[in-house]
């Protein structure tokens, strides 16, 4: 089968809205309902939302629960994937399997979950703390391991057609899961009919040691930041010699973050370059990087324009969130970046930044693409006016005109969509 | 008549158009809101179904003036989680969310999320509790506390957006919510007044057997639901009939029906009035102030 690239839109939740969400003639759920007909009609493959568990984290637009959400722009889709984002840290299995699963239904087999581990949130969920990063990811196996059991429990033929068009269910077919687990202990079955897709596509996010082995294992797509090509390049040799190693025949594909900055010319873009690190405040971008490095540095006295010294980089065992970020932090360091470099940096959180005009920005995307290391780019930007101009009839259209996006959704579910295979 | 009237539509299994033709019925018939039932559990009877809150999101613009109303099961859920489905629920619906308040807490339901079996005081606690935070999380943002200012680039104003801090008996939550305030301010919460937490309700759900002993049990049922500071009452019928719902105007502010007794209710619908925009207006509920909001 030929290989496209797959695409994927924001539909909320993201910084670039903010400027929007200042507009108040749009609402939370307007503003995602008008990027879900745009990129519907520009034949992007799915819509995610992020999962925000804490009141001001990614700024402070305010938030939609994730499943609620993408359930509500079911009624404006009918051929876009709908990923939600949930963490398994601070949900139990049984209840993720039902809300995954009821999405799948009715929305004919176009659920995704983006799972993620959670490094904030633990404040709305206690009284415990939050869990060390071996025991989130911990948690999180065995999660997927129940929910899969669960979606697994209705053997084919559990539900049948009739006479009269009428569902005749056949118990002696639907089997309890009976899981013992370090920490779940679930018996099952689950009590909702066989998935349209058998399950959800699992899409995960997590770059730090633990994620990429949770990723290999079980991810059919690994949401990912890489800056930069040679990023890309070892994070997609480890996770496929991983999925390897375990005898996955199909490793899971690379889903990258893409900060894109258009212009009409690259003059114009550079200049939008420009101005926004003009507009940086690098006194607050002091806290954000050391925020970056784990939270345990201080960096209120080290000069701007001086490359950090390597005796900054923490301890990455002993930090609990976000250790992902702070391997990327710790290697500009070690890279003799400035901490000007690292704070601009910070303003993308370390993810792939390109400015110039669609073409050239196409070129950035087929190169990866064609290195094997981008097989599902993140699209933002659909809810300006002048963005989506540039996204869907700039950068879509050059990059169909290279035969590297489809042109139409292949299939019914987004499984299909994606060209992965079906659970067995 | 004046009663409000409220349609059961669980029943459909996985089968979402035959769900939405359902609602859409009878949000043409002029009902107040469908309520839409949930368990852990598979029925009894065999039939499958799927879960509820999703299923009422997936209504919401389908829908324009019917209230929607799944069960939640606060013995099974997280409550930052059910909060939050909740108020996004009633963004969804421009207002129009409620909850049906689920206290499912036999041991085959607690254990399929390896919670412990609640009973008596402590279920009732539990169930009080969830209602609690919930109805803190939705006033933790204040109305106003989006600006949206445009010259100054700040969407919200901090001062107005709270923390809960929270302890219940089995849980904390700190708050505040990522979900500004919900539309009508407090999503309104239905449950049976046999759960022990009448004071909370907005709706006490009263059920009835069609007896004349049936019928003193539930007018005195309601009158203490009164007491206890439901602002509503409903009376939950099982099956109904013609003049049974005739000799509950009066007793009761609403009634609860199966699909199958619809055809009963079309000639009594004709007198309702026209509903919305929100189901508080439907209903006559006042928008409730801010727990939070300091005047001036």
């Amino acid at each position: 089968m030929t290989r496209f690239l797959s695409t994927i839109a924001s539909a909320g939740g993201h910084p670039g809205p903010y400027e929007l969400a200042l507009d108040p003639t749009r609402s939370t759920l307007d503003t995602a309902r008008l990027v879900a007909q745009r990129a519907e009609a520009a034949r992007i493959d799915a819509l995610f939302v992020p999962d925000l568990l804490v009141f001001g984290a990614q700024g402070t637009i305010g938030a939609q629960e994730p499943l609620m959400f993408v359930a509500a722009l079911s009624q404006v889709t009918s051929k876009a994937g709908l990923i939600a984002t949930v963490s398994t840290t601070f949900h139990h299995p049984f209840n993720l399997a039902r809300l995954f699963g009821t999405l799948d239904h009715l929305s004919n087999g176009r659920a995704a979950w983006n799972l993620v581990t959670s490094s904030i949130g633990e404040q709305n969920f206690g009284p415990g703390g939050l869990p060390s990063p071996e025991q989130r990811y911990a948690r999180a196996a065995e999660t997927i391991e129940v929910v899969n059991a669960l979606w697994d429990s209705w053997k084919p033929g559990s539900l049948r057609l009739g006479p009269g068009g009428k569902a005749v269910l056949d118990t002696s077919l639907i089997k309890p899961v009976n899981f013992e687990g370090e920490f779940f202990s679930v018996e099952g079955p689950i009590n909702i009919p066989p998935l349209p897709q058998g399950r959800p596509v699992l899409i995960q996010a997590g770059q730090s040691a633990a994620g990429i082995a949770l990723g290999a294992r079980y991810a059919e797509v690994v949401f990912t930041a890489l800056a930069t090509l040679a990023d890309a390049h070892r994070f997609t040799s480890e996770i496929r010699a991983q999925a390897g190693a375990l005898g996955r025949t199909q490793g899971p594909l690379i889903f990258s973050s893409f900060h894109a900055t258009f212009g009409a010319s690259e003059s114009e873009a550079q200049r939008l370059v420009r101005e926004r690190r003009e507009a940086i405040d690098y006194e607050a971008g002091r806290a954000l990087v050391a925020d970056m490095l784990g939270g345990g540095v201080d960096l209120t006295e080290a000069k701007l324009d001086e490359p950090l010294p390597e005796v900054l980089i923490p301890d990455i065992s002993g930090i609990n969130r976000r250790r992902g970020r702070a391997e990327i932090f710790s290697r500009l360091i070690r890279e003799g970046r400035t901490l000007r470099e690292l704070i601009q940096a910070a303003q993308d959180t370390g993810h792939w930044s390109v400015a110039g005009t669609p073409e050239q920005l196409a070129d950035a995307v087929e190169e990866r693409f064609r290195a094997g290391v981008l097989d599902v780019l993140s699209l933002g930007g659909l809810a300006d006016d002048r963005t989506h101009d540039f996204v869907v009839n700039g950068l879509l259209h050059e990059l169909r005109k290279r035969g590297i996006v489809k042109d139409d959704y292949r299939g019914a579910t987004l499984r299909s969509n994606l060209g992965l295979e079906e659970p067995t | 008549m004046s009663l409000h009237l409220a349609l059961e539509v669980d029943g459909d299994g996985a089968d979402v158009a035959a769900l939405t033709a359902h609602v859409t019925a009878a949000e043409a018939a002029g009902f107040a809101l469908v309520t839409i039932a949930d368990s852990p559990l598979p029925p009894a009877d065999g039939s499958v179904r799927i879960e509820a809150g999703v299923r009422a999101a997936y209504l919401s613009r389908r829908t324009t003036r019917i209230g929607l109303a799944p069960t939640l099961h606060a013995s099974v859920t997280e409550p930052f989680h059910l909060a939050t489905q909740l108020a996004s629920l009633d963004h969804a619906s421009l207002g129009r969310a409620a909850w049906v308040v689920g206290a499912e807490s036999s041991a085959a339901a607690a254990a399929t999320v390896g919670e412990p079996v609640l009973t008596g005081s402590d279920l009732r606690r539990e169930i009080a509790d969830v209602i609690d935070v919930a109805r803190q999380l939705w006033d933790s943002w204040e109305d106003d506390a989006v600006i949206r200012d445009r010259a100054t680039s700040r969407f919200l104003d901090p001062d107005r957006v709270h923390h809960v801090n929270f302890t219940g008996a089995r849980f904390t939550v700190s708050g505040p919510l990522i979900t500004p305030r919900p539309p009508q301010g407090q999503v309104v919460v239905i449950g049976a007044d046999t759960l022990g937490v009448t004071s909370r309700l907005d709706i006490a759900l009263v059920d009835t057997a069609d007896t004349a002993a049936g019928l003193g049990e539930l007018t005195e049922r309601t009158a203490l639901a009164r007491a206890d500071g439901a602002a509503l009452v409903f009376a939950d019928l099982p099956s109904a009939d013609a003049s049974l719902l005739r000799h509950l105007d009066g007793v009761v502010d609403g009634v609860r029906i199966r699909v199958a007794d619809i055809p009963l209710v079309t000639d009594l619908l004709k007198t309702r009035p026209p509903a919305g925009p929100t189901l508080r207006d439907t209903l006559g509920l006042p928008r409730p102030a801010n727990q939070f909001a300091v005047a001036g």
